[in-house]
């Protein structure tokens, strides 16, 4: 059982000016989906740099099933998408697929199909299989970009920002992947700035700030409520009985988390599932006074570095 | 050495609209001396230098600076076998190019009624196969050290600087700056005369040694260098 | 190459390579020491050969002969054509050519104005072999006769060669059309052409 350590890691730049790492130490398990958060410039993309072997550390160390990450058996089961898609532009979306599938040194016979499979997984039509990539909108680069890096089922996968552009039902389509990705056993690490979707994926999610790890959080992975709605009734209104809470609740599709007249604290998905329990509450005759969504979790960790003084 | 990026890096070379113009221009414009002078043979075609820097030009800085080296370095691809493959597919690239003017002049000849003399149009390939192989060595090192298309510029004034070295090696009867001009400038066109070869002349050995130092040199230190190169868009070294 | 399997506590497939991506060339830098060092070699032995004064055919000779490493300097500071004169001993034109041109004040004055001269003379008949230096012009000029007179720039433009001696009006004529056509054709010194 090996999965990624990192010991010490310190990066720095521009002869020691920049330190973009100073010491992060962590642990990702085997299987595991691991989130890497943080405001702009805290080190993530310095980090998923070192994890792939693109940047050399300054200090400490770092492996990868045993290996150093630049490591042609750590390459062999990894895929990566990167942040900034820039894609070989004068190929086609079939010819992108196959080069990386043959860079990989993936079967050659099962090539065709494999790459068309591929395409599919992803939502691509087979029209923009034969387009030249400069001519994709950036969803469909986000989703080929995904399709590269989810090749050959890699043991790991490394994703800096996979969602960045990518429509709603793209976003719906990334974290049905995802689940295949993690349904199979295959390790994770995420670095996106959407919290809600780091929230329903992520088992463990890590803050990074500065280019230390200020905090880690251990999530639910899966959960599909990421928001927190809190409802005031009038204080000198009638009592709302729970289970009108709770019928209402499961109308529009979210959880009752508490009761504590004239409050209740619900959990939806998102803002149209928050827009529907109110719906929902209103036809059942519930006075509102107040609507309030909480802050999710891991929001919470930008808004309590920020009281601390610190740039969100 | 790995196929993939072989055959990537040669479609790319050939289906980029500006290349694909020069190198027309160039074939068109040296099949003119063959034209008019079709008994001259082969050697009035000249050297495929200008066509091998045209395919070699950006063949490293470009991936470099377009962002998709990061995507071929994730994968189990080692940094030697990239460089190696470059210079190999841009090698492959010139050598078609020039078996391609062969050909033409040959056709102008037969057209000309000229006799073709296949021996010059053998050491006319194998002259420039050689050329070839060599500047596609150098411009693999000027490459690997500057983005874009910064390794013709790097080439020039590395030209440029040899002749100020060898003119004030002459001017102040500097031996050392003469005769470093003279291995610079001879370092960056390597090739080797093989004529002497066909007539009964002893193998120039210092060409020959010149030659293949100059061609492992420039592999080494490019691959030396992309081994050190950090890709990142923090880094300063990208 | 089996296909990948997506069960996750299967081991890496057979014939994974394992090893850094970054692994320096040993091999390569080992052979391209040992080439260095052959060159540096070469070119100590090479510039051993070579007379510092390059030696006249005749005491008669008019004529300045530079040795080629400082006639190819004074080409490249004062922009003249070089004047190779391909010659051996034991050759009779070579003979005729020197007294009629070079032993003859004018000519060699003329000469040396407008070009940088530098003599090759062949030894391969009287020693066996010839210098290194001697061989490398010859290929390069691809001289298979003498005399043959050979026009050039270092490393810019295509060098007229002259082969034979059919005159001193002849040869002189040739060689001042060989040094024009080099004027025009040379537009770009940074890129030889070696094309006849």
């Amino acid at each position: 059982m090996d999965g990624i350590r990192i010991e010490g890691l310190t990066k720095t730049f521009r002869a020691g000016q920049v330190r973009a790492l100073d010491g992060v130490t962590l642990e990702i398990a085997p299987g595991e989906v691991f989130g890497i958060i943080g405001p702009n410039g805290a080190g993530k993309t310095t980090l998923l740099g070192c994890l792939l072997g693109f940047l050399r550390p300054d200090a400490g160390h770092i492996s990868v099933d045993g290996h150093e990450p630049d490591d042609l058996v750590v390459r062999s089961m990894s895929g990566y998408l990167p942040e900034r898609l820039t894609l070989d532009r004068w190929m086609t979306g079939r010819d992108f697929l196959a080069y990386h599938h043959a860079l990989a040194r993936l079967s050659a016979p099962a090539r065709a199909s494999e790459v068309a499979t591929s395409l599919a997984r992803v939502g691509l039509e087979p029209e923009a299989a034969t387009r030249p990539i400069r001519r994709y909108s950036r969803g469909m680069l986000q989703r080929l970009g995904l399709a590269q890096a989810l090749l050959g089922q890699p043991r790991y996968v490394f994703l800096d920002e996979p969602a960045s552009g990518v429509d709603p039902a793209g976003v719906v389509l990334f974290r049905r992947l995802l689940g295949e990705v993690k349904s199979r056993g295959a390790t994770v690490v995420l670095n996106s700035h959407q919290l809600d979707q780091v929230e329903r994926v992520c088992d463990r999610v890590a803050f990074v700030k500065q280019g230390r790890v200020e905090a880690m959080e251990t999530l639910h992975a899966g959960a599909t409520m990421a928001r927190v709605l809190r409802i005031r009734c009038p204080a000198d209104g009638i009592v709302v009985a729970r289970e009108v809470l709770e019928r209402a609740a499961v109308r529009a599709g979210a959880e009752l988390r508490e009761v504590a007249p004239p409050l209740a604290r619900f959990a939806v998905a998102d803002d149209s599932g928050a827009a529907r329990l109110v719906r929902e509450l209103v036809a059942a005759g519930v006075p509102l006074a107040e609507v309030t969504p909480e802050e999710g979790r891991l929001e919470r960790l930008f808004l309590e570095d920020e009281a601390r003084g610190g740039p969100a | 050495m790995s196929l993939p990026i072989i055959l990537a890096t040669l479609r790319q070379r050939f289906t980029s609209p500006m290349r694909i113009v020069i190198l027309i221009t160039v074939i068109w414009m040296s099949m003119i001396p063959v034209i008019l002078s079709p008994g001259s043979g082969f050697s009035i075609l000249g050297d495929c230098y200008f066509l091998a820097l045209t395919i070699a030009a950006g063949m490293i800085g470009q991936d470099v600076s377009s962002g998709t080296l990061q995507l071929v370095f994730a994968r189990p691809v080692t940094r030697a076998q990239y460089v190696f493959s470059k210079w190999a597919a841009v090698t492959l690239g010139t050598w078609c190019v020039i078996a391609l003017e062969c050909v033409l002049a040959g056709i102008v000849m037969l057209v000309r009624g000229a006799p073709v003399p296949w021996g010059g149009a053998a050491l006319y390939l194998a002259n420039n196969a050689l050329l070839a192989l060599g500047t596609a060595a150098v411009m693999a090192l000027f490459s690997a050290l500057v983005p874009g298309l910064g390794d013709l510029g790097l080439l020039f004034l590395a030209f440029l600087s040899s002749q100020v070295i060898g003119g004030i090696g002459s001017f102040r009867n500097w031996r050392l700056a003469m005769r470093a001009a003279e291995e610079l400038q001879r370092s960056l066109k390597p090739e080797i005369e093989l004529w002497s070869l066909t007539h009964g002349h002893p193998i120039p050995w210092s060409m020959v040694v010149a030659y293949f130092s100059t061609v492992a040199l420039c592999l080494a230190i490019a691959i030396l260098l992309m081994n050190r190169k950090e890709l990142s868009y923090a880094s300063s070294g990208v | 190459m089996p296909p990948r399997a997506s069960d996750p506590g299967e081991v890496r497939p057979p014939r994974a390579r394992t090893g850094s991506t970054r692994r320096d060339p040993a091999i390569l830098l080992a052979v391209t020491i040992v080439l260095l060092a052959l060159r540096v070699a070469l070119h100590v032995q090479e510039n051993r050969a070579q007379p510092a004064v390059p030696p006249s055919a005749a005491v008669s000779d008019k004529v300045q002969w530079r040795s080629l490493e400082s006639g190819v300097a004074e080409a490249r500071t004062t922009g003249k054509p070089i004047l190779y004169d391909f010659t051996a001993d034991w050759c009779a034109p070579c003979r005729l050519m020197q007294r009629e041109i070079f032993a003859d004040a004018a000519a060699a004055a003329d000469l040396e104005r407008r070009f940088v001269p530098i003599r090759v003379l062949d030894r391969a008949r009287e020693d066996g072999r010839n210098p290194s230096w001697v061989d490398s012009l010859q290929a390069r000029y691809r001289v298979g006769a003498f005399p043959t007179l050979v026009v050039a720039q270092p490393y810019a433009g295509a060098p007229v060669i002259i082969e034979g001696y059919l005159g001193r009006d002849y040869t002189l004529d040739r060689i001042e059309d060989a040094r024009r056509s080099l004027r025009v054709r040379t537009m770009m010194p940074a890129l030889p052409d070696r094309g006849r």
